[in-house]
């Protein structure tokens, strides 16, 4: 994602969160009393929304500036590209490809972690841990014996230390 | 003179040194597990110091609390996990350095600055607490808020060249801060009919989040990928020479955590983060800050360890316990038979000099643990990628599980980190969210109970000296980089 795309999703998503809280959100899920004191519950949240709409459009009218005094430049880089050459042709799907790609080993750890979370109380903290370190493992596709074990002794000594001698109660 | 050799004589017994380092080695070991803070350990170990004469059981457990503090740099530098809040600072430039292949340094510089920090508190300790404390107390909700909206003026510096997409960071973390139970009515808010987020959102959740599930998703993608270029690995340290040539910046930053903590309820967090700004705005390479500066690794420990000593001011003056582990310390000397208050130092001078002596010897036997430490951890940034990661997810998972004992917040944890990953890829700054996180809470409950002391007048933000005097730094904090960037804009246009 280019800069000002970066920057056109952040405004907007911040705008319309922003509009979201305050007619949203906060008249839904903040109760208000003015029994005690003389700022309410929710002047702190609207302002941060507020603050959000505001920026956020600020973020979209700048890009819109930059965008548009840059338009010249884009004109001129965008028919060098065009007189450069064709386009790159598509590349067929490969399965042993994607497993290797950047995007899949964001996505399988980001899975796995969500998993943890939900096995760590119906399967405790010493099973779901080693169950997702070692997903992760075969995610990466690591052959390494020597990486497993690892792992499964520095879970196992992970618990001794929170569980024995920190008294922390582990899952 | 009498009086000292007593003291003397008192600390420097075989125990006591056994007690010190036992404790320090505790400390940092807990400090630097994620989820795991100064005051769990010292709450952990309050129970062994029954059976102890007092000056050793007192020592122990406050080398508990230096260790503690410490630890906690060592994974915000080498992992980008900030063991306790105090160390989130420290990851802003301690984990590119690591990146850079100068983990040793970083550690080095943060040992010396923590040991710096510590020592200058402790002096403070010594020779000024009581004009300090009473300082101190004359700091009211006006005080306390126009403190955390200075804080808060760090967003600006922290936001890079992206100033709108700091401020939007800021806002969320904002919002964030202001989950569950109010702080001034007791309503409730954003709790979306979940119980477990009546108290909020905590700190080390979001934290774990943002900084280190947020780097491990990115670590991810070079599990594949081979690295652009061999970091050449070193775990050599600072040359002293090189590292007292910060002392301006050392001796500011200690001095801001000496004041921050003798003010009650503020806390390390908020030091480093003011001393970090501070240090960045003085410096002559302000745009090395955030990529890997050594100041602003240095700042951020000295302020932090500089708290240390600086609690134990109200606590042992007056007896008000100003942040948990001081409340806990409370507990400690009043088991032993010490009272804390304005009559402690003249009915029992020698424990209460006894202490403050130990606090100075406790940091220096830090420097000499912290060097074993600093050699062992660095090897971390050796271990493989694809290794790492399982490893740090489950030190993730049970230091947010640890903080309170609950799944809730390690799925909260989760979440951020998601949050985290999404705004890494829009390029939005996350400290500037941290923090708000940190300091929301703190601006809002005391904006509007000092609008609630003033019955409903903005006028005492404006008419108390200390308030105001925040309140005017903070707006030369937000408008200086844009007045510069001004003026140098005008010499540009004029040299031309």
């Amino acid at each position: 994602m280019g800069k000002r795309q970066q920057d056109k999703v952040t405004g907007f998503g911040a705008a319309l969160f922003g509009i979201a809280m305050i007619f949203l959100i906060i008249p839904n899920w903040v109760v208000t009393s003015d029994a005690l004191n003389l700022t309410s519950p929710d002047t702190f949240p609207k302002f941060a929304s507020w603050m959000l709409v505001i920026l956020g459009a600020a973020l979209l009218l700048k890009t819109y500036i930059e965008e548009h005094s840059d338009k010249k430049n884009a004109k001129t880089a965008q028919e060098s590209n065009l007189a450069s050459g064709s386009k790159p042709p598509k590349e067929a799907f490969n399965l042993q490809k994607a497993l290797k790609s950047e995007g899949f080993c964001v996505i399988a750890t980001f899975l796995v972690i969500a998993l943890f979370g939900l096995l760590l109380e119906p399967l405790g903290y010493l099973l779901s841990s080693m169950l997702c370190c070692t997903l992760l493992l075969i995610a990466y596709q690591c052959r390494k014996w020597y990486y497993y074990a690892t792992v499964i002794l520095f879970t196992l000594a992970l618990h001794y230390i929170f569980g024995t001698l920190l008294h922390v109660r582990i899952p | 003179m009498e009086l000292l050799f007593s003291v003397l004589a008192q600390l420097f017994t075989f125990k006591t040194f056994i007690a010190i380092n036992a404790g320090l080695f505790v400390g940092i070991i807990i400090g630097a597990l994620p989820g795991l803070s100064a005051t769990m350990g010292v709450a952990l170990l309050m129970p062994l110091t029954f059976g102890m004469d007092t000056i050793t059981a007192i020592v122990l457990l406050l080398g508990v609390y230096c260790g503690g503090i410490y630890g906690g740099s060592i994974t915000a530098i080498l992992i980008k996990t900030p063991g306790t809040a105090a160390s989130a600072a420290t990851t802003l430039d301690g984990y590119p350095l690591a990146q850079q292949g100068k983990a040793g340094v970083a550690l080095d510089i943060a040992l010396k600055a923590s040991v710096f920090g510590g020592v200058v508190s402790a002096l403070v300790l010594l020779l000024v607490a009581e004009k300090i404390s009473s300082f101190a107390l004359s700091f009211a909700a006006p005080e306390y808020f126009s403190l955390a909206l200075f804080g808060l003026t760090i967003i600006s510096s922290v936001s890079g060249k992206n100033q709108i997409k700091g401020l939007i960071s800021g806002m969320l973390g904002l919002l964030v801060s202001c989950v569950g139970m109010d702080p001034i009515n007791g309503t409730n808010r954003f709790i979306f009919g979940i119980t477990d987020l009546l108290s909020g959102i905590g700190v080390i959740s979001a934290m774990v989040g943002l900084f280190a599930i947020t780097e491990i998703l990115s670590k991810a993608k070079s599990v594949v990928r081979p690295p652009d270029k061999m970091i050449e690995f070193s775990n050599k340290g600072i040359e002293n020479k090189q590292f007292f040539k910060m002392w301006p910046n050392l001796l500011r930053s200690s001095l801001i955590g000496t004041f921050i903590g003798a003010v009650p309820g503020t806390g390390a967090a908020t030091a480093s983060f003011l001393a970090y700004n501070e240090a960045k705005r003085s410096s002559k390479e302000k745009e090395r800050f955030g990529h890997g500066s050594y100041e602003g690794v240095a700042a951020a420990e000295s302020a932090n360890n500089g708290v240390t000593g600086a609690t134990l001011i109200p606590l042992l003056t007056l007896g008000i316990p100003g942040d948990t582990v001081t409340a806990i310390l409370l507990g400690a000397f009043m088991m032993k038979g010490i009272t804390p208050g304005p009559g402690l130092i003249g009915s029992q001078p020698e424990i209460v000099y006894t202490i403050m002596f130990s606090m100075i010897a406790i940091n220096l036997f830090m420097m000499l643990q912290g060097k074993v430490f600093v050699r062992v951890f660095a090897n971390v940034t050796k271990i493989p990628t694809a290794l790492l990661i399982p490893l740090l997810v489950t030190l993730c998972v049970i230091g947010s599980y640890a903080c309170n004992n609950s799944i809730f917040d390690v799925k909260l944890a989760i979440l951020f980190g998601l949050i985290g990953y999404l705004m890494n890829k829009l390029d939005i700054p996350l400290t500037p969210m941290v923090i708000a996180i940190v300091l929301g809470s703190l601006a809002e409950s005391n904006l509007r109970r000092g609008i609630a002391m003033a019955s409903g007048s903005y006028a005492i933000f404006f008419t108390r000296p200390i308030s105001l005097f925040f309140i005017v730094a903070s707006i030369f904090s937000l408008l200086y980089p844009t007045v510069c960037q001004l003026i140098n804009y005008y010499k540009a246009r004029k040299a031309a």
